[in-house]
């Protein structure tokens, strides 16, 4: 297993759970606040029990320049599967920086799930991600709930109320296409010199409906024949939610407070709606406090690095008609980000990015029609020499069987 | 032209033991992980790879047997056999190549223990080169054999009464 692979299925080194914003000597820079919470999902069955529990404490800071700094420590509820780990996603203004620390490595491959406890220096590799902005696609929904919580509203038109945004509620917008049908209806804080996001509510809109996976530059396309049928069954399912299963996430500010005169969350909530073919859940509840509240904090806009960092990156995916490409991946040196995509690592890293096939292209069913006529000539191929040892014996047992005529 | 096409077929078949022998060899000695061996082949997806494996270790091990021992007396059965498992061989892999089922990147073929086999990432091109050689030398042995046997006088059994 080399380190790519290490990288790629490990969740890694764990960090204290109160996040200190530390002070880097070239980038330190002030933050206009820093807000330490707690956030709570409850999933809920059909019978309203709790199905699900899991809790997030974060750190959020903001800087005049809209960039924000995340760090959400957790630890996955499953007795099952004890993990523990620490992320930080940054937003410098164009791009989201992410790295995952936890003592825990968690092997996933092949739908197993292995954890294995291993000391911080037998591998001292850790997985980073990069994402372009302003939108944290490539995050779990607790991330998004704190986005929309925190910073959504920074973006928002106030003389508006509906705006295309991705819906970041959904488990994984990089593969489930909720994330991309829906409008967000909008209220923002009156009379503030923030712009809060209120109240948000993500609606399906039967307009962003497309027929080809290009139409939605930042949904993975599905790869191979099973994605493909989850892909086309789960916008079946969407297409069909109208009326109040249109609505997919309410968000709600609950209570505010304000700071320096700058108004921002004390408690919010937002509840989310089952996936429509799951008719046993009744949908989830994200819950958010924020127990404390720094203004003017000293810290350094991006993720601090530790260790060997192997990062995938997907500023550079791309799509053409019959192939595209996901992501790619490189190490970083000397624990230093890499922002500008025209290094000479990233380029170097571009040369031995794989492009995956699009399986809902033309060239992709051209494939599946060349791979049918192979398992056809391979069906027809195969019992020839059975097919030619009975031609045999039945010749030889005729003239066998003449011979004994002629005698 | 008959010492021709006789010492070309032999060679065919003496090198045809040996690449189903080694591609078996190949296979046994590929250090799989459990999770390799436990994916559905892409080409014959309701089998697992060890099921394919183990299925084609057995056909190359019959199919080598069968050439040796019918080397001398009828070398024609062990062209035949070698051409139509190397000709099967060659329309396994382009299933695997154009298979909806293969992973991101495409899925390496196995025939001759892959890439994660003993001959690492040059598994992959040895493997075409093989059964290159295979199919386009079998096929020439077989056209020579064919106009061999057509100048031999037939035996009488096999004359129109």
């Amino acid at each position: 297993m080399n380190d790519l692979q290490k990288a790629g299925i490990l969740l890694l080194l764990v960090q204290p759970s109160v996040f200190v914003f530390r002070a880097s000597c070239a980038e330190a820079s002030l933050a206009q606040y820093c807000a330490q919470g707690e956030l709570t999902w409850q999933n809920f069955g059909s019978d309203q029990k709790v199905q699900f529990e899991q809790h997030w404490v974060f750190s959020l800071a903001v800087d005049v320049l809209h960039r924000w700094k995340l760090n959400l420590d957790t630890r996955y509820p499953d007795p099952a599967i004890p993990v523990a780990s620490s992320e930080t996603i940054s937003y410098d203004g164009q791009d989201i920086y992410s790295i995952t620390y936890s003592d825990d490595l968690l092997d996933t491959s092949l739908g197993k799930v292995t954890i294995m406890h291993v000391p911080r220096s037998s591998t001292n590799c850790y997985p980073a991600r990069v994402c372009s902005g302003p939108y944290p696609v490539d995050h779990s929904s607790a991330v998004g709930v704190l986005w929309l919580a925190f910073v959504a509203g920074m973006d928002l038109d106030p003389k508006q109320d509906t705006a295309r945004v991705p819906n970041l509620t959904v488990a994984c917008a990089r593969t489930d296409p909720m994330a991309w049908i829906c409008d967000l209806h909008y209220r923002l804080m009156e009379k503030s010199n923030t712009k809060l996001l209120t109240f948000g509510s993500f609606v399906v809109n039967s307009n962003y409906f497309l027929k080809s996976g290009l139409d939605y530059p930042q949904l993975d396309d599905p790869v191979n024949e099973a994605e493909l049928t989850t892909v086309t069954e789960q916008v079946k399912q969407y297409a069909a939610l109208k009326g109040d299963t249109a609505v997919r996430a309410v968000y709600q500010l609950d209570e505010s407070q304000s700071i320096n005169n700058t108004s921002l969350p004390k408690r919010f909530h937002c509840e989310v709606a089952p996936p429509p073919n799951r008719p046993d859940l009744r949908g989830g509840r994200f819950r958010g406090v924020v127990t404390n509240y720094l203004a003017s904090v000293e810290w350094n806009p991006m993720p601090d690095l530790f260790g060997r960092v192997v990062v995938e990156d997907r500023r550079l995916r791309t799509k053409e008609a019959h192939q595209w490409r996901k992501e790619v991946y490189y190490a970083l040196p000397n624990d230093k980000w890499i922002t500008d995509t025209n290094d000479p690592r990233i380029i170097q890293a571009i040369s031995k990015a794989p492009m995956r096939p699009r399986a809902d292209s033309a060239h992709y069913a051209r494939m599946r029609a060349g791979f049918l006529t192979a398992v056809v000539l391979w069906i027809l191929w195969i019992p020839l020499p059975v097919l030619l040892l009975f031609l045999w014996f039945r010749r030889r047992r005729r003239r066998g069987t003449e011979t004994i005529s002629l005698l | 032209m008959k010492a021709t096409a006789q010492t070309l077929t032999s060679v065919y078949l003496l090198s045809a033991i040996l690449i189903f022998t080694g591609a078996t060899l190949a296979k046994v000695s590929s250090k799989y992980t459990s999770d390799e061996l436990r994916l559905r082949d892409p080409f014959l997806h309701f089998l697992t790879e060890k099921q394919v494996l183990f299925i084609a270790c057995f056909i190359e091990l019959l199919v080598a047997g069968i050439i040796l021992l019918t080397l001398k007396r009828a070398p024609c059965v062990g062209l035949g056999l070698s051409l139509w498992l190397s000709t099967a061989f060659v329309i396994y892999h382009m299933g695997v190549l154009l298979s909806p089922y293969a992973g991101a990147g495409g899925t390496a073929c196995i025939c001759f223990g892959g890439t994660g086999g003993i001959l690492g990432k040059a598994g992959e091109l040895v493997s075409a080169a093989l059964l290159g050689y295979l199919v386009l030398f079998g096929v020439l042995c077989s056209v020579a054999f064919a106009k061999r046997d057509r100048k031999r006088p037939k035996p009488c059994h096999d004359k129109p009464r």
